[in-house]
């Protein structure tokens, strides 16, 4: 007889000997995602179902969905305290084409609820960058178009490659690390891409993986997954999406060296006509506004002299002809004063003035002292003899 | 008299005014110095009208 623990044991033990590394194809059904970040889900097919887990520590580059096929890889573990078995799966992958899609629809809604996709968050991409890295397959066409393009058209950037995984197992986390790596070389802009394949050969791009990194990038990034149709994860959260990687490498020398050298030499005609206008301008206003200041301060000078001269002459003109005029009526009155006393004057009235020798005679003299005098009248003169005194 | 300055020039001018009023000098020595005032005030109108014209042709050459 056995305990429960007994059986239990031995079976866990006959189980997981015989049913490790094995693969499994079913459906998902019951999927729930733990808040630890564990996978729970069953597995089945039309008649069977097993119960799976995949641990969080797997890395899972799609989302899983209800009604999914998966291929899963792992062992059968024997859960005693629940007495039943389980696949914990090592690697899950989508089984065919049609749930890789669902897988990437899946993917797709999730990040576009997180806001990957927002056209708010993308970076703008550099007008001239002069470093760019880049991430893509050292083999294939895409580097070479991307190098021959980039130098062809602006031969002073500067590549940083990065070669890198582009399908296949790890691809994903060496894009992710990829862009990662190029942010040590301050990179103005980073491509990632390849050539076109199909929706497994792509499916790098279309992780959770590289979403974050790109999400994440403090560098703006470009993605160049060469294909036809939809878009891949990366192209969506990407800040600029380019159809094929030459086209990436246009968009980056959007501004040639020509272009530049031509801006450049635009640019300084314009700036040299602005700053000659300027001033021109300046010398004109300075020119007009000092010479008017000073032209009429000097003016105002002239003025006053010339005002104050006009007046001093008038002064002086005044002045010495109230002097003149004062020593002109000094002089009348003096003439005055003498005309009144002019000896002449009694003559007009009628009398007469007594001459002898052609000198008045004065008054204390005799008459009787003459033999002749000559009496003066007004309009005739005699000469009369003295014959006695009366 | 032509060593002057201008300034010195209209000073010389107001002492002659300031005599002229006072009046007290003898009338050949008033004319004497309304004389000289007179060809002063002349010659300093001749030095404004040089230097005005000194001004514009200045002016000329500034513009």
């Amino acid at each position: 007889m056995f305990t429960i623990s007994e059986i239990t044991y031995q079976i866990k033990n006959i189980l997981e000997e015989n049913f490790e590394n094995i693969e499994l194809i079913g459906e998902i059904s019951n999927y729930t995602k733990h808040k630890s970040g564990h996978h729970y889900f069953v597995l089945k097919d039309n008649n069977a179902q097993i119960n799976a887990i995949l641990w969080r520590s797997a890395n899972l580059n799609f989302e899983l969905k209800d009604g999914m096929k998966v291929i899963v890889k792992g062992n059968i573990e024997v859960y005693p305290p629940h007495g039943k078995y389980q696949i914990i799966c090592k690697l899950l992958k989508p089984a065919g084409e049609g749930d890789l899609y669902l897988a990437l629809e899946a993917l797709k809604e999730k990040l576009k609820l997180l806001g990957y996709f927002d056209s708010n968050r993308k970076k703008k991409l550099p007008i001239f960058p002069l470093k760019i890295g880049i991430s893509t397959s050292p083999t294939g066409e895409a580097i070479n178009d991307l190098i021959s393009t980039i130098k062809r058209r602006n031969n002073l950037l500067t590549i940083y490659f990065r070669p890198t995984l582009v399908q296949g197992d790890g691809a994903a986390e060496d894009i992710a690390k990829a862009i990662e790596d190029l942010h040590k070389y301050d990179c103005n802009v980073i491509i990632i891409g390849r050539g076109g394949g199909s929706i497994e050969d792509l499916w790098a791009y279309n992780t959770e993986i590289v979403a974050n990194a790109i999400y994440n990038s403090r560098i703006p990034i470009i993605s160049a997954v060469g294909h036809e149709g939809d878009y891949t994860i990366s192209d969506l959260v990407a800040d600029y999406r380019a159809s094929t990687p030459t086209a990436a490498a246009e968009i980056v020398t959007k501004i040639t060296v020509d272009d530049l050298l031509k801006f450049l030499e635009e640019s300084k005609i314009k700036i040299t006509t602005k700053i000659t206008n300027l001033i021109e301008l300046y010398k004109e206003k300075l020119d007009d506004r000092v010479k008017k200041r000073m032209v009429r301060k000097v003016e105002s000078l002239f003025n006053i002299e010339k005002q104050k001269l006009d007046y001093f002459s008038s002064i002086l003109f005044n002045n010495m002809n109230n002097k003149l005029n004062l020593f002109k009526n000094k002089t009348n009155s003096l003439y005055n004063i003498l005309n009144a006393n002019n000896p002449i004057n009694p003559l007009n009235k009628g009398f007469a003035l007594l001459k002898y020798n052609n000198k008045f005679i004065s008054k204390n003299k005799s008459l009787l002292e003459f033999e002749d005098i000559t009496i003066v009248r007004q309009n005739e003169n005699v000469i009369v003899k003295i014959l006695e005194k009366l | 008299m032509n060593e002057m300055t201008f300034e010195e020039k209209i000073k010389k001018i107001e002492d002659i005014i300031e005599t002229l009023e006072q009046g007290d000098e003898p009338l050949e020595k008033l004319l004497e110095l309304f004389e000289q005032g007179i060809l002063l005030i002349e010659d300093c109108r001749k030095y404004i009208n040089n230097a005005e014209l000194k001004f514009i042709d200045i002016t000329k050459k500034l513009s």
